[in-house]
């Protein structure tokens, strides 16, 4: 079974979407490929929050298919859906900078009116620190003034585009799951929206497994995907479909871009590695978190409060990243000793851990997004075939002791 | 690692798992599961603390000589806390590694050294707790954490709150809020409403 587009993106993420909207805009005839759902966020949908909600069953889902369907031994964790990761995140936005270009074949002021380009398809903007909560204030003190450098890609004001309403952020505060109002830039409710608006097909529950080269192996004719056909059932609902283009566009993600690379190819060579670089120099999310005791008067975060930190990842305000720490005194002290450095926990326990302890109403840990160029990012790639490494250590008490974290 | 290293280590290992539950040895757990959590005692049923684990618990939380009158771990019963946190045979390995750590820092058994010597033993355990076994190092963290603190559910409300007054955790505007989960009573907050499905759960081990 075979097909053709003018351009084929593979991924419907945040880079697959945003350039698919421009180019059905512009009259090409794009045809997406992805991996996960399509939440088909329109007018009349209920509300993104539920549309949200079935993107928790496209991760559970996603979990375990890959493996049973490929016999590659990866998973995915999040952001396999139409939209991809900006479905899922807390709206924090980091400004890029000159550095993160270093590595780039083209530099920050050649991307830079891109990125404004970008920006505002998203209605991205930076929210002052002024204008944030009450406890964001205190949380910004205690972090020392260090919170950001953050953009917000929280509405304002509300808007209507392309068919979709995009109402107001009301801090609700449950963006990383999806916003309830509609009210968070992702390029599930905004540039598929678009894409589609002007023409544009979305493929979803489609996985594609190669890209085929011609003789040569430098120019890409086609791609063979699968299609799945029914969820969470065995492989008699996949379809093998192969699909020719003009052009096709890899943006499956920091994972998925370089592995499909490394799975496709001629004569065991793969595609574009001949640099070596393919799936190299993977940059962590950024993620520091400063314990800290307050100077002003009791806090008692754990009491509750606008900003508190709860299960899941309510820990933000307007696009700046904040936690409030939530536990009672024995959590909160077996989670010190446990994070706490050695050599800083030899020097406090006895009488200044009990000192320390007896400042816990004061306590806070922020976590404000900070940018730190030291880690051996370098030292990072992802293999053709990947085992399952991430996962989470258990103490004997059956307490997790070291929890990889999502990206917010 | 010399043989009687590993002998040593394998026994604590075995201990730890016991005390995890993971062996299935229930026998050897705290007398009453249900309801059970780590820092609750019911003495009379629970086991008694060992002399170690006493003289542990309170070199690891010692009076503050700036505050008149200032508690011991096991005024408040902390000892006991850790005693029924660990169960007997927990606490056999737990005395065991006080001791050999006292030996290695003062070449002499645990309650025979002085207090400055006992909380050097601590010290030089947690020293070499990125090297050790993950399950000898939660020996450890059980020790550390729940000495301070472990009793609060089983004493009396006036010695709760003597306790809580002493290490500022008492809200006067609030009593109760010291342990309260997480959003309740906040109208604002709520816990975001989404399950896991089976596989998942198995999958994050929850």
């Amino acid at each position: 079974m075979s097909e053709h587009a003018d351009v084929v993106i593979i991924g419907a993420g945040a880079g697959g979407a945003t350039l698919g909207g421009e180019l059905a805009e512009a009259g090409a005839k794009v045809v997406f490929l992805e991996a996960g759902k399509d939440l088909n966020v329109t007018y009349g949908s209920p509300n993104h929050f539920a549309a949200s909600q079935r993107f928790i069953d496209t991760i559970n889902d996603g979990l375990f298919w890959h493996e049973e369907y490929t016999g590659r031994n990866w998973r995915t964790d999040m952001g396999e859906c139409a939209g991809g990761g900006t479905t899922c995140y807390a709206g924090v936005l980091e400004e890029s900078t000159p550095r993160d270009y270093e590595l780039w074949p083209f530099s920050y002021e050649q991307f830079l009116p891109y990125i404004e380009l970008t920006k505002k398809r998203y209605h991205v903007y930076r929210w002052p620190i002024e204008e944030l909560s009450h406890y964001a204030q205190i949380i910004n003190e205690a972090a020392g003034g260090n919170l950001g450098p953050t953009q917000s890609g929280f509405n304002r004001e509300p808007y209507f585009e392309y068919g979709v309403y995009h109402d107001r952020c009301r801090k609700c505060r449950c963006c990383i799951l999806g916003c309830k109002f509609n009210a968070k830039a992702n390029a599930t409710t905004i540039t598929l929206p678009k894409a589609k608006w002007f023409g544009a097909e979305v493929k979803e529950n489609c996985w594609v497994t190669r890209l085929n080269t011609d003789s040569s192996g430098t120019k890409i004719l086609s791609v063979d995907y699968l299609k799945r056909t029914k969820t969470g059932v065995t492989s008699e609902h996949v379809e093998q479909h192969r699909i020719y283009a003009d052009s096709f566009v890899l943006a499956g993600g920091s994972m998925m871009t370089p592995m499909l690379l490394h799975w496709s190819g001629q004569n065991g060579q793969a595609l574009a590695n001949s640099s070596g670089q393919v799936g190299r120099n993977l940059r962590g999310h950024f993620f520091r978190a400063t314990y800290s005791v307050l100077k002003r008067d009791d806090v008692r975060s754990y009491q509750g409060n606008l900003v508190e930190l709860n299960d899941l990842y309510q820990n933000f305000d307007k696009g700046y990243l904040l936690e409030f720490n939530m536990v009672a005194p024995p959590t909160y002290m077996g989670g010190m000793v446990e994070v706490m450095e050695t050599d800083d926990l030899v020097d406090m326990i006895g009488l200044p851990f009990k000192r320390l302890m007896r400042q816990y109403p004061k306590f806070i840990i922020s976590a404000p997004l900070c940018r730190s160029y030291d880690e051996g990012f370098t030292e990072n790639y992802v293999l053709p075939h990947a085992t399952k490494t991430n996962k989470i250590r258990r103490s004997a008490s059956g307490r997790a002791i070291r929890a990889e974290r999502a990206g917010a | 690692m010399d043989r009687r290293q590993f002998i040593a280590n394998s026994m604590a290992t075995f201990f730890t798992m016991i005390i995890a539950g993971r062996a299935g040895a229930s026998v050897f757990l705290p007398k009453d599961l249900e309801g059970w959590s780590m820092g609750k005692v019911a003495k009379g049923t629970d086991p008694a603390p060992k002399p170690e684990v006493t003289a542990a618990v309170d070199v690891i939380v010692p009076p503050d000589p700036e505050i008149p009158n200032d508690f011991k771990g096991s005024d408040y019963g902390g000892d006991w806390a850790v005693a029924a946190s660990l169960g007997d045979l927990g606490q056999i390995a737990v005395v065991f590694y006080l001791n050999q750590y006292a030996r290695k820092v003062a070449s002499k058994s645990f309650l025979q050294c002085d207090e400055q010597e006992r909380i050097e033993a601590i010290r030089q355990w947690i020293r070499e707790r990125d090297e050790i076994q993950p399950l000898i190092k939660d020996l450890l963290t059980g020790l550390t954490s729940i000495a301070m603190i472990g009793t609060f559910e089983e004493n009396e409300p006036a010695a709760e709150k003597r306790l809580f007054e002493s290490m500022n955790w008492y809200d006067p505007n609030d009593p109760t809020g010291t342990f309260r989960i997480p959003c309740e009573g906040y109208p604002d907050s709520f816990i975001f409403p989404v399950t896991l499905k089976k596989g998942v759960k198995e999958e994050l081990g929850k």
